[in-house]
């Protein structure tokens, strides 16, 4: 077995492990060792990407294959996991609790992650899937003292649970049809023997559901917003850009693999109309909500429903589209939520009046906050704008075969309309509502400061040189 | 051929909005303490913009292009962008464009001018201003449609700011409704880009390569009104003007004159150089509808600025009423009505602008902008007074001045087309100018005229900053009323690839 192949995951659980030992024996350092984690994070990604890697492999008898799709994920969740490590070092309540099994579990999960973007056989999926949400389960109630991390932790365990057992259900319906797991067996099976389409349909829609949770997508949207709130503002980061990144890869994956069920392909009715609802549950929930980070929440449903949408658009453009819309996304939620990280309140939370006046208390962080929220809410020339745009122009191209996607791009539009609404909104408390007399100026720590910067940086690369990465995203599909 | 690196004419198009960017990004690393120094750079850069656009004026003879050649522009330069989707950075300019550029940095400096006294948050302001500027002059020098609509997005947020941190009244609520409804506009317009990206066959957002393509009939159908409302949008076409009188009054003064005389523009320009260049059949189809439309724009706005107690207002409205001209004379589909429609963009643009600069420098003198607070002005400040009356008199239509000039041509184009439904709705039009008389009369009649008022003693008039920004202003309007010559040699040239494709 060539174990080569594992070495990043190996790399990057192999420093969680060192972190945890670490800040056992030396528990008077553990900030140096936090740190060093991301800084360990960060060298693996660069190692990573000086290693030559063999064109296309598979280990585990085909469960687990390492192509140019997976390596390029592996290396953008890696890069999540150290900017999110970075801010959680900076993050007030999680220093207080000290330790550095935030820190840990982070690195963990993102292993998990990284075994997602390879899993080619539905029980190696799943595993992995567990070992994300296990791992998200300690996170988002990691501040123990604060009810409403409690309550996320809850939630989400609840929810996450329900979803596992919907996907072991259906998984076990999938196997009954196609006599496999492994996605190469089941492509097959599927177009071989027509009998056992429909019960195969059944089983592939209670995965998908089972998906959904990670991705935040209706029917499975619902805890999304609470846990967003109440979870720790870095692990609440991590659950936006890392875990919805994989949960999207995974469905990628399965497009590419060819098991959607044959019915779906012909006319993907199911994923269009989730698309939509998607869509709008986010843009329209997020118009009362006054707490940012439960902003955020409906925020990361909508552009669930916009990824969703290039999904079902299909073709090599869409599939290249939603590469190009997952990376630019990690930049601009990332950068929210370095922003909330350090404004955020003692109770973790980030009511209107924390942001009030932030122009006046911190320019650095009111600009990272313009330019996220405006690459959120698709204007040029930050990576935004051209993600919504390379999903549209995917759809359209969908279009001229099946009208009905016409009719999703209307809601698109829409949606990204009604959501301007509600990122302009945040910026009239951070750059027109004056400064509470009590608030001071804030001192961003360097850790964040390095943070910000990059994903500034990226925003605004991607939104005026995207060729570079849109190349990139088209080698990924061959 | 075009070329395909960046010339040194394509640089220096490139510059009138890199010229902004880089002032940002200056402005931006002085300190916030130095305003001074801030407004004095702001000056340096709009200056040095305007120089740029007379240089590109004075050499556009010598660099203009042979009458027919495939894409008349001077200085045009293709850079590839990305290759899927096929955008390229392709710009170029003709005489329209030109003359829309030469708007823009003549505002731009006055705009600079009157805000010599802000005080507070300096620094940003100047900055949001200059991403403005940058969008703007971006703009007007893309001719893929796709970059074009890029620079279009980049003005709205800066906008947001400007009105919302700035500006007074009910500005939040304001600032939002303008960015929403002006979002939803550009919404559309892109529904229509895609729409002509794919329908071409040729997969390109190249105006002059899409202009090649005959579309069919019932893809401009629909295309047409996606477009030319998307455009309205902005150009504030009835019934969705109603984020500009709202928007343009709760601004603050530089960005009032800057939103009214440019921005609003761009929309005019979308409508005639997109909607109408690329679907003429579309636009033969659609047009009755729009100028019904257009005729109701200008007389519903002119009679809601006779019912308005706000400065701000009455020219809010009245700018809705002029740029209804302006949609009103694209809506006779013939040269002279086109060529109606851009003068009275430029002139529109610049009384706008110099009205708005008026009421700042009262509002700031007076601290009211109500009328039946004001009175008797015109002996305390002689020289706002002045300008005041003749910006007035130039809105209604008053020989000799920017306006006539403007309307002249857009009646007399629209009267020459035959249908009744013409005939009435230019007759309509022509009479909303005994209307616009009624207010802009009153207006001045009742804040500079009757009894001086005791409150108002020790008034100073214009200081040095305004009275260049007037005075500028104020040469513009009367340059173009007694020499039109000096505009129309400049668009004439630019208009005709469009009515030849208006008669296709």
């Amino acid at each position: 077995m060539a174990f080569y192949v594992l070495q990043m995951e190996i790399a990057v659980v192999v420093l969680a492990v060192l972190g945890l030992l670490a800040g056992a024996f030396w528990p008077k350092h553990t900030s140096l060792i936090r740190r060093g984690l991301a800084e360990g994070a960060l060298v693996v990604l660069v190692a990573s990407l000086f290693l030559v890697f063999p064109q296309h492999h598979a280990l585990f008898g085909g469960a687990y294959v390492l192509d140019r799709f997976a390596i390029v994920f592996k290396q953008v969740l890696l890069g999540a996991a150290a900017l999110v490590l970075l801010l959680a070092d900076a993050h007030e309540p999680l220093r207080k609790q000290g330790g550095t099994e935030f820190a840990a579990l982070v690195l963990l999960a993102t292993a998990g992650m990284m075994l997602l973007t390879s899993a080619n056989d539905f029980i190696f999926l799943f595993v992995a899937l567990e070992l994300v949400t296990i791992t998200f389960y300690v996170l988002n109630s990691f501040l123990r003292g604060e009810s409403r991390a409690l309550e996320a932790g809850l939630k989400y365990l609840v929810l996450g649970a329900l979803s596992a057992g919907f996907m072991a259900y259906g998984l076990a319906y999938v196997f009954g049809a196609a006599d496999s797991l492994n996605f190469g067996d089941i492509h097959h099976a599927l177009h071989d023997d027509k009998t056992a389409q429909g019960i195969y349909l059944f089983g592939f829609a209670l995965v998908l559901l089972g998906l959904g949770f990670k991705l935040a997508m209706v029917p499975m949207q619902i805890w999304a917003p609470d846990v967003y709130q109440g979870a720790p503002t870095p692990a609440a980061a991590f659950l936006a850009s890392g875990s919805k990144i994989a949960g999207f890869v995974v469905l990628l994956r399965l497009v590419f693999a060819d098991v959607f069920p044959p019915a779906w392909e012909a006319q993907p009715v199911v994923l269009m109309a989730l698309a939509a609802l998607t869509l709008l549950y986010g843009a329209l929930g997020g118009l009362a909500q006054t707490d940012v980070k439960r902003l955020l929440g409906y925020s990361s449903i909508a552009n669930a429903g916009f990824l969703l949408l290039g999904i079902a658009a299909g073709g090599d453009f869409g599939h290249a589209a939603v590469i190009y819309y997952l990376v630019q996304y990690l930049f601009a939620v990332i950068a929210v939520f370095a922003v909330l990280t350090v404004v955020a309140n003692a109770h973790d939370t980030a009511d209107r009046h924390t942001l009030m006046g932030l122009h006046r208390r911190s320019p650095l962080l009111a600009l990272a906050l313009l330019l996220a929220m405006l690459s959120l809410a698709g204007v040029p020339p930050l990576g935004g704008a051209l993600g919504k745009f390379f999903v549209l122009v995917a759809t359209v191209m969908r279009a001229r075969i099946d009208p009905a996607f016409y009719a999703l791009a209307g809601v698109a539009i829409v949606g990204a309309v009604i959501a301007l609404f509600y990122y302009l909104r945040v910026l009239r408390g951070a750059w027109a509502d004056p400064a509470p007399d009590a608030a001071a100026r804030i001192t961003v720590p360097w850790t964040v400061r390095v943070v910000l910067y990059i994903c500034m940086a990226g925003m605004l690369f991607l939104g005026i040189w995207p060729q570079p990465l849109l190349a990139l995203a088209t080698r990924c599909l061959h | 051929m075009i070329p395909t690196t960046l010339t040194p004419g394509a640089f220096a198009l490139s510059l009138t909005w890199g010229l902004p960017a880089l002032t940002i990004l200056v402005l931006a690393l002085l300190p916030e303490s130095r305003a001074r120094l801030i407004r004095g750079v702001s000056l340096a850069s709009a200056l040095l913009n305007l120089a740029l656009v007379a240089g590109l004026i004075a050499a556009w003879p010598a660099h203009r292009p042979p009458a027919g050649a495939e894409v008349p522009l001077a200085f045009a330069a293709r850079l590839p962008w990305f290759s899927q989707p096929n955008i390229s950075y392709f710009v170029g300019v003709d005489g329209l464009s030109l003359l829309m550029m030469l708007l823009a940095a003549i505002i731009a400096v006055c705009g600079v001018l009157v805000s010599w006294r802000i005080e507070t948050r300096a620094k940003e302001f100047f900055i949001f201003m200059q991403v403005l500027l940058a969008g703007v002059f971006g703009c007007f020098i893309s001719f893929d449609l796709f970059t074009f609509f890029l620079f279009n997005e980049v003005t709205l947020i800066p906008t947001y700011l400007l009105i919302g941190v700035f500006g007074s009244g009910r500005k939040e609520y304001c600032a939002m409704k303008l960015n929403l409804m002006l979002f939803a506009g550009s919404a559309l317009v892109l529904v229509g880009l895609l729409g002509l990206y794919f329908a071409s066959g040729l997969h390109t957002f190249d105006l002059f390569a899409l202009a090649q393509v005959r579309f069919p009939a019932d893809f401009q159908h629909w295309a047409f009104p996606a477009l030319f409302l998307g455009f309205g949008v902005l150009g504030a076409l009835f019934p969705f003007h109603t984020w500009s009188p709202d928007g343009h009054s709760s601004a603050p003064t530089a960005i009032s004159m800057f939103l009214a005389g440019v921005h609003m523009k761009l929309g005019g320009y979308g409508c005639l150089r997109v909607a109408m260049f690329l679907l003429p059949e579309g636009a033969r189809e659609w047009m009755n509808v729009f100028l019904v439309l257009s005729t109701i724009n200008i007389l519903y706005g002119a009679f809601v600025a006779v019912k308005q107690t706000d400065l701000k207002y009455i020219n809010a409205y009245s700018s809705v009423s002029h740029c209804g001209l302006v949609l009103f004379g694209y809506a006779a589909l013939n040269f002279l009505g086109l060529r109606g429609a851009v003068l009275q963009m430029f002139s529109h643009g610049l009384l706008t602008a110099l009205i708005f600069a008026v009421i700042g420098m009262l509002y700031g003198r007076t601290h009211t902008r109500q009328l039946g607070e004001l009175g008797g002005l015109m002996t305390r400040l002689p020289f706002i007074g002045v300008a005041f009356t003749l910006a007035a008199l130039a809105g209604l239509g008053l020989p000799g001045l920017s306006g006539f000039v403007a309307e002249l041509n857009v009646f007399l184009g629209a009267f020459a087309q035959t249908p009744l439904l013409n005939k009435v709705c230019t007759v309509l039009a022509i009479l909303s100018i005994v209307v616009t008389a009624v207010y802009l009369l009153r207006t001045i009649n009742k804040v500079l005229h009757g009894p001086p008022q005791e409150k108002d003693a020790g008034l100073k008039d214009a200081d040095l900053a305004e009275r260049a920004a007037i005075l500028i202003l104020l040469a513009g309007v009367i340059l173009m009323g007694v020499w039109p010559r000096a505009i129309t040699w400049l668009v004439d040239d630019a208009l005709q690839p469009i009515v030849e494709q208006l008669a296709r």
